[in-house]
């Protein structure tokens, strides 16, 4: 997976090169995983699916020009965390409407009350850690990439990728662990670079 | 999916660490490190307790997002419809790029060797315009930055915005830790350029910006700018080029470069 920003397009006859059914197939694969994620970086179900649409528009200029991709999933998640990442400066979300789409996701599953406690506040704790740790938990915990693959999505070495997961796991526990008290108060957030 | 054991040199008889306990979560281990895994939680309480919590927290991540994952994709997300978007699309691009000039050579601009390619779009290469931005840099670490001889922000917005024939709304960046030291509107290839250069109070280090007018320009990840002889961060935001170069390494630099772009133009 490598990922380049503005790689050029394929205008040299004038058309995208034309798409391997295969890979097309590989991408529409992807889709209901990609916008999974983007449900979880993003406060509303249509700014996400821009994420995914915009991502997907990407692909299908790159992919199939690039025979040698052998991971198209892996490089899907890595070219929508990419884009997510360069515009958090045009993401930043209110914790209200964060707040929001949590309570929306959780409801629209009819979970068990108990259940729907938990995910609202899980979903609620996925906004309080870094980038990083959230996609790393969850390409890794929902999205089933192997911890080598997490680490290339992210574009950090191995050792980076775990202490991520690790970190990001750690944090959400706080969330919804009831041994160590109550739930930690929400304290303003937003959308700042990692410093 | 693979097993993870790297780090673990495939010792059964290494001890139990903290990436062991995830890969077991994630059931990435080797069936027989599982086994030393498991046998090792048995006789510690307290980490089969934090275990069973990253156990508990993955299933329940799982079902909260579940929803997303089973919906019927909707046809704006149909990859074979994008495809055939896509295809008329680039016809169309293809007819316009037969009237535009195919390459244009600037030899040793400023002395950094600029060499301004462009392609059958008539775009120039997304690189040299950040060695651009970095050149600029260089030109701007040779002079000493005077304060901005605009009387107010929205007086910056303006010249700025006449300048990139883009408008844009500037607010003040102090409060974000960067001091606007001075502006510069620069010849381009394309039209003007503007420079902008602030000093980073926290380190006392010149940053500038790099602003260019693209109209119709889409937003694109950051990119790290090689050979400018500066770091240099570009990317394209909605009708405009940007990049910021500074004595910084690349990584940090995106990061500075997001909350000075976030602060003025937020």
């Amino acid at each position: 997976v490598r990922l380049g920003s503005a790689v050029p397009r394929h205008h040299a006859h004038g058309e995208t090169a034309p798409a391997e059914p295969s890979v097309l197939r590989q991408i529409e694969a992807s889709i209901p995983a990609l916008r999974r994620y983007a449900v979880a970086l993003l406060p509303s179900r249509d700014a996400a699916d821009d994420l995914v649409r915009e991502c997907l528009e990407r692909a299908l200029d790159i992919l199939p020009a690039r025979h040698g991709e052998t991971n198209v999933r892996a490089w899907l998640f890595a070219s929508m965390r990419h884009l997510f990442v360069s515009r958090m400066h045009r993401a930043r979300a209110p914790s209200e409407v964060l707040d929001a789409a949590a309570g929306e996701a959780a409801s629209r599953q009819c979970p068990s009350e108990k259940d729907g406690l938990l995910w609202r506040d899980l979903l609620r704790g996925l906004e309080h850690l870094t980038e990083e740790q959230r996609s790393a938990v969850l390409l890794v915990s929902v999205e089933d990439l192997t911890y080598p693959e997490a680490a290339t999505v992210l574009g950090v070495p191995a050792r980076t990728m775990m202490s991520h997961l690790a970190r990001g796991r750690e944090r959400l526990r706080r969330f919804t662990n009831t041994d160590t008290g109550p739930v930690l108060r929400r304290v303003k957030w937003a959308v700042t670079p990692a410093a | 999916m693979g097993s993870y054991a790297s780090g673990l040199g495939g010792e059964l008889s290494c001890p139990v660490i903290d990436e062991d306990l995830h890969a077991f979560v994630d059931r990435q281990l080797a069936p027989d490190r599982r086994a030393v895994v498991e046998r090792h939680l048995q006789e510690h309480s307290d980490t089969a307790r934090r275990v069973g919590a990253y156990t508990a927290q993955r299933d329940a991540l799982r079902a909260a997002l579940a929803g997303p994952a089973s919906e019927p994709i909707p046809a704006r997300l149909n990859p074979h419809l994008l495809l055939h978007q896509r295809r008329s699309e680039s016809r169309i691009v293809w007819r316009m790029a037969a009237t535009v000039v195919l390459a244009i050579g600037l030899g040793g601009a400023g002395g950094w060797g600029l060499h301004v390619g462009y392609d059958l779009l008539g775009q120039r290469h997304p690189d040299t315009f950040g060695q651009q931005a970095a050149a600029a840099y260089l030109t701007l670490a040779q002079a000493n930055p005077q304060p901005l001889q605009v009387a107010s922000i929205d007086g910056l917005s303006a010249s700025v915005s006449k300048a990139l024939g883009v408008p844009v709304e500037f607010h003040d960046t102090a409060a974000a830790g960067f001091t606007l030291l001075s502006g510069w509107v620069l010849p381009a290839p394309n039209g003007q350029a503007v420079q902008l250069a602030f000093r980073d109070v926290q380190d006392n280090k010149v940053i500038t910006m790099y602003l260019e007018g693209r109209p119709g320009a889409k937003e694109t990840p950051f990119r790290t700018v090689p050979g400018g002889g500066v770091p240099t961060v570009a990317w394209d935001d909605d009708d405009l080029a940007c990049a910021i170069s500074g004595p910084i390494e690349p990584a940090r630099l995106e990061q500075v470069g997001r909350r000075i772009y976030d602060a003025l133009l937020g």
